[in-house]
């Protein structure tokens, strides 16, 4: 654990062999901690009950789904898959469509009240999210909103609409002119400047933003928590905690394994599929400010 | 006298140009009404749902409430006053500055380096580094402690296995007061790496090359080139990722905390966001007294990232 911690210079008598030697062994090190815990996730997943407990390294007899067959039955994961898509898509969606609507205000409208606007939205960014939990908690039952679809999807929108943005002014802020002047001349309004033209053309950002918030949303336990209780309303992360308390006692790791490997193929595949947007989409918009 | 006639000056100004500005109101008109109907549904979501809670807890604190029902009692500063007289908050903060302070230290040396070697060209396998580096990222958090609760058990736990191997006695990494801080602080840093990495890499990536190989003309070695041309050309990326990381680092840290030990083994690993929790919706129902330790978070945080931004405050480098 301590070696992977330590990245040690390099060394001046050894050679430039001996060093990239030492800087790949750390490397290959550090890469461990993430590839051997996924890896006994995904193989355990597979292993019956005395299977596992009998060897927890050894590969699986042969493939059993045996696990994700009771996950399915069992532990409601269908029903909370179902939530969480409905509420991440119209989160998303949400979020989406109002920040861009007032990144292209703060951008190109060259008002008064653009940059007070963008500097109301950086305090977003400012600020850590976990202190807002009790006030939510109470905002939600004010409104008689507490406990429904509808607040996780609301909160959600306004809470990552900071970054949103952040990331579709810089983008607006690129475009030129011309665009809008041109679509005048046709006679088209503002409206429909915005929704034929600008909006199509913001692409890059709509695919660094929904990819950004997806994860967020995706990975979101802790608002869920608060405003949510009803079994049949609740998020897959919410599914994977309860699993994780109950494995506490009756330790049925192959069943709590099969759900993780079910809630993070989503993930996966987004991080597959956007990869380049995740990596590199960070420059374009999220690091100039 | 003088103010009477400045206003006959500006009222006669105004009328004059009435007219014109009535011929300009209609576009103007639409326009403003343009930018309300397109600014109004993000401004409400986010005034609603971020920024209002956000300073909402300074008033809560003020109340004793116990969350049930709306019923709240004014009690003042009294919630601060017990505050600072509680033990378990000193011990949660004496935490909280022990892991974040390490946390945010570790995660930019790891970040840096880990970015100047990947984007080093000579260097093979860097695509397969950078996927995995920055995969936690991207891993839910619920999962990424389920990950590490097997990496930590006692009993199947990975890393004691690995140990073992080694002849190496296991310990129980999770349950041990003197070992669960750094326990907790290596998941963080694990956690948050890749993120800072990247960022890095995408700012190394944007210094011309041409200035690197005139500093090898001149017998700069690498070391020196990092710190004389790297740094200083990335100063404000690092800056930005700074802020950024004690904002967001805030949550990482509750994620990793309440999921993995819930404050234990006798508050040897309890920080300020768990202890708020653990204060309200945690059983204690004390929601006034939690939003009192959620005010020195924000201060902790947010008064620490604008100071971080006033002090390293440079001059930049154009490129």
């Amino acid at each position: 654990m301590n070696d992977s911690k330590t990245i040690s210079r390099p060394h001046r008598s050894g050679g430039s062999i001996a060093r990239d030697v030492i800087i790949n062994v750390l490397l290959i090190l550090y890469t461990m901690t993430v590839i051997i815990p996924l890896a006994f996730m995904l193989l355990n997943s597979f292993k019956t009950n005395q299977e596992f407990f009998a060897d927890f390294w050894a590969l699986p007899s042969s493939l059993n789904f045996i696990h994700y067959q009771e996950a399915i039955e069992n532990t409601g994961i269908i029903r909370m898959f179902g939530n969480t898509i409905i509420i991440v898509l119209a989160a998303l969606a949400l979020n989406i469509v109002t920040s861009a609507m007032i990144a292209y205000v703060i951008a190109r409208s060259g008002s008064k009240i653009s940059d007070p606007m963008y500097k109301f939205f950086l305090f977003g960014m400012l600020t850590p999210g976990v202190v807002t939990l009790i006030p939510l908690f109470l905002i939600a039952r004010t409104i008689h909103l507490y406990n429904t679809r509808t607040i996780l999807i609301l909160v959600y929108a306004g809470f990552e609409m900071s970054f949103s943005v952040y990331v579709f002014t810089g983008f607006f802020k690129t475009l030129p002119g011309s665009l809008e002047e041109a679509a005048y001349i046709d006679g088209a309004s503002r409206y429909q400047t915005f929704w034929k033209i600008l909006f199509p053309l913001s692409k890059p950002a709509v695919v660094t933003v929904g990819v950004f918030n997806f994860i967020e949303y995706w990975s979101d336990y802790l608002l869920a928590m608060t405003l949510v209780s009803d079994e049949s309303k609740k998020t897959v992360s919410l599914g994977v905690m309860k699993l994780q308390v109950a494995n506490a006692v009756r330790t049925e790791w192959g069943q709590l394994f099969a759900v993780c490997v079910l809630v993070i193929i989503p993930v996966l595949l987004i991080y597959i599929i956007f990869q380049r947007q995740l990596t590199g989409g960070l420059t374009a918009g999220a690091v100039k400010g | 006298m003088e103010t009477d006639i400045k206003t006959t000056e500006a009222a006669a100004a105004a009328a004059e140009t009435t007219p014109l500005k009535k011929k300009r109101t209609l576009g103007q008109r639409q326009k403003s009404r343009f930018i309300l109907v397109f600014s109004l549904p993000a401004l409400l979501l986010y005034f609603l749902f971020r920024f209002l809670p956000s300073i909402m807890g300074l008033a809560i604190s003020l109340f004793n409430w116990k969350g049930v029902s709306m019923n709240m009692k004014f009690v003042g500063l009294n919630n601060y006053v017990k505050l600072f007289q509680d033990e378990t908050f000193y011990k949660a903060l004496g935490n909280h500055l022990y892991i974040y302070v390490l946390n945010t230290v570790i995660v930019f040396a790891f970040a840096l380096v880990l970015a100047i070697l990947l984007t080093n060209s000579k260097m093979k396998g860097r695509n397969f580094y950078r996927v995995m580096v920055f995969f936690p990222s991207v891993i839910p958090a619920v999962i990424v402690n389920v990950l590490w609760m097997s990496v930590y058990n006692p009993s199947i736990g990975i890393l004691n296995a690995v140990l073992g191997l080694f002849g190496i006695a296991g310990h129980n990494w999770l349950g041990d007061e003197a070992l669960v801080r750094n326990s907790i602080l290596f998941v963080m840093v694990w956690l948050s790496t890749g993120f800072y990495m990247v960022l890095f890499m995408a700012a190394i990536m944007n210094i011309p090359q041409d200035i690197y190989e005139a500093a090898k003309i001149d017998g700069c070695s690498v070391f020196r080139q990092t710190f004389a041309i790297t740094i200083p050309l990335m100063w404000e990326q690092i800056r930005t990722a700074l802020v950024f990381f004690i904002v967001t680092s805030c949550g990482v840290g509750f994620n990793v905390v309440y999921m993995l030990t819930k404050g234990g083994p006798n508050k040897a690993s309890e920080i300020l966001p768990t202890y708020m929790y653990l204060l309200s919706f945690g059983g204690q129902s004390k929601f006034g007294y939690a939003m009192a330790v959620a005010t020195v978070i924000m201060v902790l945080t947010t008064a620490l990232a604008l100071l971080i931004l006033r002090v390293t405050k440079r001059e930049t480098y154009e490129m």
